[in-house]
């Protein structure tokens, strides 16, 4: 599912960025490269901090400037340079072609308007629709997202739906402008596990019929094990491990990528009970200016002094599979 | 099963009256916890899982008396907590101890951590110097994994993970019989979780301290709970031993919790049972199942007209259900 330069959809190179704060930089983001192909599922997993959402952010022009700047690195959009276009540029391609679906379902919507004026905005606004079909096209939308009744509860406002279907409305704005790339920013972590998966589900189910690419964005392996098409695995800053699905879940390279598998599948219901949760010690790192070496080193069991001074490169080990880590032996 | 268990809970209901309007008028009534009953065993923990919005931490904190419940009673080693004065109240908190939620906002953040960690030693006068309680608090730190030299930190000094140890560190300080730990890991990364949780099972083999495991969180309350219950809007719907439970699940509402768990490598799911959702939780009960609305299987006419009543369907397996 790996993709050349000239025919990828997103590409990021070596994109860097930092948080000035009371306390000196932060480096949220440090150094990521990243490349997706039309129409392709791509999970970005990690812990917090470790700058997944503030990367994610940085496509829609969302970052804060300042405290925020991106200090380094391009965002190739279809071949152009996000990070240099004008403003009004800009606007042509956030909202219309990438969208973005966040974490918090009940805080995202205007609770003074009503979810078919919402649906609708962005079509009379930047498209011109006329409001009478905008809203038309909002019924659709919202009948396309699995909320029964569309067209009654077009006119209901945001409290008068739980935040499950707060979410699907979320996603019924971001589809309303058929973007080309959905980002959605952990959209499940707010809500109870029985609607987790409908929205699951229903994420995968619209990617595939809308042939649109989506960038999901969890630190839940089992989610990635049932979206997405490529993995990306990011720690403080960067991408340390990248490939297919399959190949990543199956035969994970970086220790960091096998230790929050083994943390998932210690927690299976439907393995054997364990005495003890598998666990990755130590603690996430802090996001001040990194030292030389790993980021992972400090945590990693398999460390090596080398480790610890120079930061590794970035390996190809399988068909569009890379890890940055120095060692050679295939973890099990 | 010892005689008499730890921690008894009969019948416990807590209503919140709903005000509306200019003059708040009481127009209704929430019952967040309705007629709920349980034991908890001296050195065992017993798991409590739901959804957000199904009372569980409310039914926590009535059991702790953060809370003054409706009705219903409290026993604590046989003693009624409600008939308690405030001097054997006071007593008996150093035996109820608890763990909350969030890392972030149940320390305070002007006292460092060894004061936080001693404050439970002196309002109980269980130090007899400053020395001994330097000692005492040295000790505890090092029990929860952390080392002397963090104690005159302050808690913006800490992660996530370590503010969760000084809360746990806070809890054991008394020598509590029984913690209730209100979903105390779920404000944390997946990697540290594990961390906390390992570290809650060593403390209660070491000190046999009992757990009331508050959580959403089905896998984690699986690997610690001896025995697990459901709760939906305010009623506890199935109780059983944790291996019963999670390999018999009866109540259709355990079912469908259960379905949505990913199973195995693939992270595919089992038989996915679809559950409606309901649009907010209900204010007031109705006579019959609570879960008549989303349930697949709801008969009309008798689920939504009589309340299931609880009913052992094996050893030590209480369902709710007319169904089950």
């Amino acid at each position: 599912m790996s993709c050349s330069a000239d025919t990828a959809l997103l590409d990021i190179r070596g994109l860097k960025i930092h948080f000035r704060t009371e306390h000196g930089w932060l480096h949220a983001v440090d150094g990521v490269d990243l490349r997706m192909a039309p129409g392709e599922a791509l999970c970005i997993v990690g812990e917090s901090g470790s700058g997944k959402s503030v990367m994610a952010m940085s496509l829609s022009g969302l970052v804060r400037t300042p405290p925020g700047r991106v200090v380094g690195g391009r965002i190739l959009w279809r071949g152009t340079d996000l990070l240099s276009l004008a403003p009004a540029e800009l606007g042509q391609v956030r909202g219309r072609e990438i969208s973005m679906v966040f974490q918090e379902p009940m805080t995202a919507l205007n609770p003074i308007y009503t979810i078919g004026e919402q649906i609708a905005e962005g079509l009379r606004l930047c498209d011109h629709v006329p409001r009478t079909q905008a809203l038309a096209r909002a019924a659709d939308l919202l009948d396309k997202v699995g909320i029964p009744g569309a067209s009654r509860r077009l006119h209901d406002y945001p409290h008068q739906f739980s935040g499950g279907m707060r979410q699907r409305v979320m996603i019924a704005i971001a589809l309303a402008r058929q973007p080309r790339l959905l980002i959605a920013d952990e959209p499940t972590s707010a809500l109870d596990v029985t609607v987790r998966a409908q929205i699951i589900d229903l994420l995968r189910k619209l990617q595939a019929d809308m042939g649109m690419a989506l960038m999901l964005i969890t630190h839940a392996m089992d989610v990635v094990a049932q979206v997405a098409q490529r993995v990306a695995v990011m720690y403080a800053g960067r991408v340390v491990e990248a490939g297919p699905a399959s190949a990543v879940l199956a035969h994970p390279q970086h220790p960091y990528t096998a230790a929050l598998l083994r943390v998932a599948r210690g927690r299976h219901v439907d393995a054997p009970p364990l005495r003890r949760l598998p666990v990755i010690p130590g603690i996430v790192p802090s996001l001040d200016p990194p030292k030389p070496g790993c980021a992972f080193a400090p945590r990693c069991g398999l460390a090596q002094p080398a480790c610890h001074h120079a930061a590794p490169a970035w390996r190809e080990v399988g068909r569009g599979h890379q890890v940055a880590c120095i060692l050679e032996e295939p973890l099990q | 099963m010892t005689s008499s268990p730890l921690l008894s809970v009969r019948h416990l209901v807590k209503r919140f009256s709903l005000r509306r309007g200019l003059l708040r008028r009481p127009c209704a009534d929430l019952h967040a916890v309705d007629d709920v009953s349980f034991d908890v065993d001296a050195g065992t923990t017993w798991g409590l899982v739901g959804e957000s919005g199904c009372g569980k931490t409310t039914l926590a904190r009535c059991v702790l008396r953060l809370l003054e419940p409706t009705s219903g009673q409290v026993l604590f080693d046989g003693r009624n907590i409600g008939a308690l004065g405030p001097t054997a109240r006071s007593a008996l908190a150093r035996d109820m101890q608890v763990i909350f939620q969030d890392p972030y906002g149940s320390l305070n953040p002007r006292m460092t951590a060894a004061e936080i960690v001693a404050e439970g030693l002196v309002i109980h006068g269980l130090a007899r110097s400053a020395a001994a309680q330097a000692r005492r608090v040295g000790e505890l730190l090092e029990l929860v994994g952390l080392s002397a030299e963090h104690a005159c930190r302050f808690p913006h000094e800490f992660s996530g993970g370590q503010r969760q140890r000084i809360g746990i560190a806070r809890a054991l300080a008394t020598q509590p019989r029984l913690i209730v730990c209100d979903e105390p890991v779920s404000a944390l990364d997946v990697s540290v979780q594990a961390q906390i949780v390992n570290l809650l099972q060593d403390l209660q083999e070491e000190l046999g301290v009992a757990y009331v495991f508050v959580s959403h969180d089905l896998p984690i309350v699986r690997h610690v709970s001896h025995r697990v219950a459901v709760m939906y809007l305010g009623r506890i719907v199935e109780s059983a031993t944790t291996a019963d439970l999670f390999s018999h699940p009866r109540h259709p509402y355990t079912q469908a919790l259960l379905a949505a768990l990913p199973s195995g490598e693939g992270g595919a799911r089992r038989s996915p049972v679809v559950l409606e959702e309901t649009p907010a939780a209900g204010a007031a009960t109705n006579q019959g199942c609570s879960f008549f609305q989303r349930c697949p299987r709801a008969v009309t006419g008798l689920c939504d007209a009589r309340l299931p009543p609880c009913r052992h369907v094996g050893p030590g397996h209480q369902v709710a259900c007319h169904l089950a």
